[in-house]
């Protein structure tokens, strides 16, 4: 295999150019030789699992399940010998809260850049055909952008309901493009399914790791009540109420547990004696299952985004995020948890859901589901050219760096010497 | 866990160990009587250690007068009691008062031992803390002996000789004040000094603090 001679990213777009223009001067027979060349390569990029799949993930400053498992899944599939690349909106982003040894072997990539004066670089990436992006449901403006691509794949992330909020008043991803979705849950696909009954759904959860999350003995367990609540007014007033109407249960300590990193929100939820969780928009919430692997029961008032724990008695529901009664119900936990010995423990069958093993395994099989999709669509594709129903034209953009990966040709004259040959 | 000896404040019109007797064995409760005797409760506690035979491999136990332990006291405290030497564990108190033959709530005692705001580490009573003597009792805590044969309460302190005493060993590096977060009895509030004037109280309170005052002096005397 050739070695790819490094230049300047100037060089590269210049030389990029020069071969394009090169490549629109050459005879129409030459030129459809190199489309014909390219679709042949793709197959082989496919099978081989070197097309890419890019993840737009957004750059929030703090904690947040989307970051991690955007990170979880992209690191996962890469172990897998997929192509995962996340890409970010501005180059220097590391999501730092994330404190674990794999995250160094994600492959990051970005749209833009800050330059010394504080401006921005216009965003831009460069897509290639056999791209396949992952966007977020929430990010419909992020879908726009892809709406004219009409050859990549495009995949909805859905980790709640917020892409009905989001997206345009009577619109559906699929006007986007955006066909193939992936959930969190099952409880997030039905409902989805039947507002967009035409999509194709498929469920990955993020990994509950039990050997991360476990619990701590008795004795190190502390008047400590964790508080995972979006809204931080919410949290304020519930602390504050707390303290004023119940004086005498002053060895509580609340501890907000939103924005602390991975390490420190791990240590600090498995010392809680309670979590009280607050987020009824969240489609699919961590922490009750993080702190159910360390035996410590959530308050949490009822949303369709926690149906999956309905019956598990680790959970406590409220009927109502009024604070006083909010307030109340920690109270008269506090006393029981006063007087009681031992922590109880609690049935943990379904975090087997979770596992690592599991969402490997649906990492895998919906992955290369798309990938035989994707070949699918290329065999198509290749058939209406040879048979003239499609100009080969769409392949134009197809880079030849792509073509470069096959290990077979560097430049348009290898390319047309393989196929005359 | 090294054995638990109880020693039983009573004077005398209490059911005997009310609720001592569900909790322990008969040979490991020391009954003292604090109202028939001239002596003050400091200066009978440290008899009654004194009497304790094996008292380095004791961990003792001060349970007031008509308090109540939790009858699973010894397992419960298990959980949370290992290496012992030089330590002790405090755990919560249920402060009750007695109405009418009726006990009312009127709030929990070794709190302060959880405050972060308060203490350097949740759990832990810390020297600055016990000189500030906020709610502890020493009531149902479980002290390695051989502290309390080095470190004696001081008979000439009433009300306040507890805190005396844990501002005393909380001031020596190797001592650990370790708290359990969980409520193991309730203790009558005493009536003993209602009678007592706040100036007398307040100048209890200082003599307890006057130690580490004491001690500060001498060691800037030592290093100088």
């Amino acid at each position: 295999m050739s070695k790819k001679k490094k230049e300047s990213p100037f060089f590269e777009s210049l030389q990029k150019g020069f071969e394009k223009k090169r490549e629109a001067s050459l005879p129409e027979e030459d030129r459809k030789a190199i489309r014909y060349a390219k679709i042949e390569s793709i197959f082989g990029l496919i099978s081989d699992k070197k097309n890419k799949y890019i993840f737009y993930c957004p750059d929030i400053p703090f904690a947040t399940s989307l970051v991690s498992t955007i990170y979880e899944h992209a690191y996962m599939l890469r172990q897998l010998g997929f192509n995962a690349i996340i890409l970010h909106e501005v180059k220097g982003y590391k999501p730092s809260w994330l404190v674990k040894d794999w995250v160094k072997d994600v492959k990051v990539e970005y749209l833009q850049e800050k330059r010394k004066d504080g401006s921005f670089t216009n965003p831009s990436y460069n897509f290639s055909p056999t791209d396949t992006i992952v966007v977020p449901e929430t990010y419909w403006s992020v879908m726009q952008n892809f709406a004219q691509d009409k050859i990549i794949t495009k995949v909805v992330l859905v980790f709640g309901y917020g892409g009905l909020a989001n997206e345009e008043i009577g619109a559906d991803w699929s006007m986007l493009g955006f066909t193939n979705v992936i959930c969190l849950s099952e409880q997030l696909k039905e409902d989805y399914k039947k507002i967009f009954p035409h999509l194709t759904y498929h469920v990955i959860p993020y990994v509950i790791d039990k050997e991360e999350y476990k619990p701590i003995a008795a004795k190190d367990r502390k008047p400590v009540i964790g508080l995972s609540i979006r809204n931080r007014a919410d949290a304020a007033a519930i602390i504050n109420l707390f303290h004023h109407r119940y004086p005498y249960l002053g060895m509580f300590e609340f501890r907000i547990l939103k924005k602390l990193n991975s390490n420190d929100y791990k240590n600090s939820l498995e010392e809680c004696a309670l979590l009280v969780n607050i987020d009824e928009k969240s489609g699919h919430p961590a922490p009750p299952l993080e702190a159910l692997a360390c035996d410590v029961p959530t308050l949490t008032p009822y949303s369709r985004g926690l149906s999956h724990l309905e019956k598990n008695e680790a959970i406590i529901f409220i009927d109502t995020t009024d604070w006083f009664i909010v307030a109340e119900t920690i109270a008269n936990f506090c006393i029981q948890w006063l007087e009681n010995p031992t922590q109880k423990d609690f049935d943990k069958t379904i975090l087997e859901n979770y596992s690592k093993d599991l969402v490997k395994r649906k990492l895998n099989e919906t992955y290369s589901e798309l990938q035989i999709e994707k070949s699918k669509v290329f065999s198509a594709v290749k058939t209406a050219i040879d048979e003239g129903k499609l100009d080969g034209a769409i392949f134009d953009d197809l880079k030849i760096e792509d073509l470069e990966e096959m290990g077979e040709v560097t430049n348009i004259e290898s390319v047309l010497q393989i196929v005359k040959s | 866990m090294k054995k638990i000896t109880y020693i039983q404040l009573d004077s005398g019109f209490s059911k005997l160990l009310s609720s001592l007797h569900k909790v322990a064995r008969k040979e490991d409760v020391i009954k003292v009587f604090t109202v028939t005797s001239d002596m003050g409760e400091a200066k009978i506690l440290n008899e009654a250690i004194a009497s304790i035979k094996d008292i380095e491999d004791t961990l003792v136990c001060i349970v007031p007068e008509e308090a109540e332990l939790r009858e699973d006291f010894a397992s419960f405290v298990s959980l949370y009691v290992e290496e012992t030497d030089n330590k002790v564990f405090i755990p919560m108190v249920e402060l009750v008062e007695k109405k009418d033959d009726k006990l009312e709530f009127k709030g929990f005692l070794n709190s302060v031992i959880w405050k972060s705001y308060v203490v350097d580490s949740a759990g832990s009573l810390d020297h600055d803390a016990a000189m500030k003597q906020i709610d502890m009792t020493l009531a149902f805590a479980l002290i390695d002996g051989k502290l309390l044969k080095e470190t004696l309460f001081d008979e000439s302190i009433p009300f306040f000789y507890h805190y005396k005493w844990l501002n005393e060993v909380t001031s020596h590096e190797h001592v650990e004040v370790l708290g359990i977060p969980k409520v193991v009895g309730n203790i009558i509030e005493s009536k003993e000094y209602k009678e007592t004037t706040q100036e007398q109280k307040v100048e209890w309170f200082k003599s307890a603090q006057n130690y580490v005052k004491l001690a500060d002096t001498l060691s800037v005397v030592d290093n100088g």
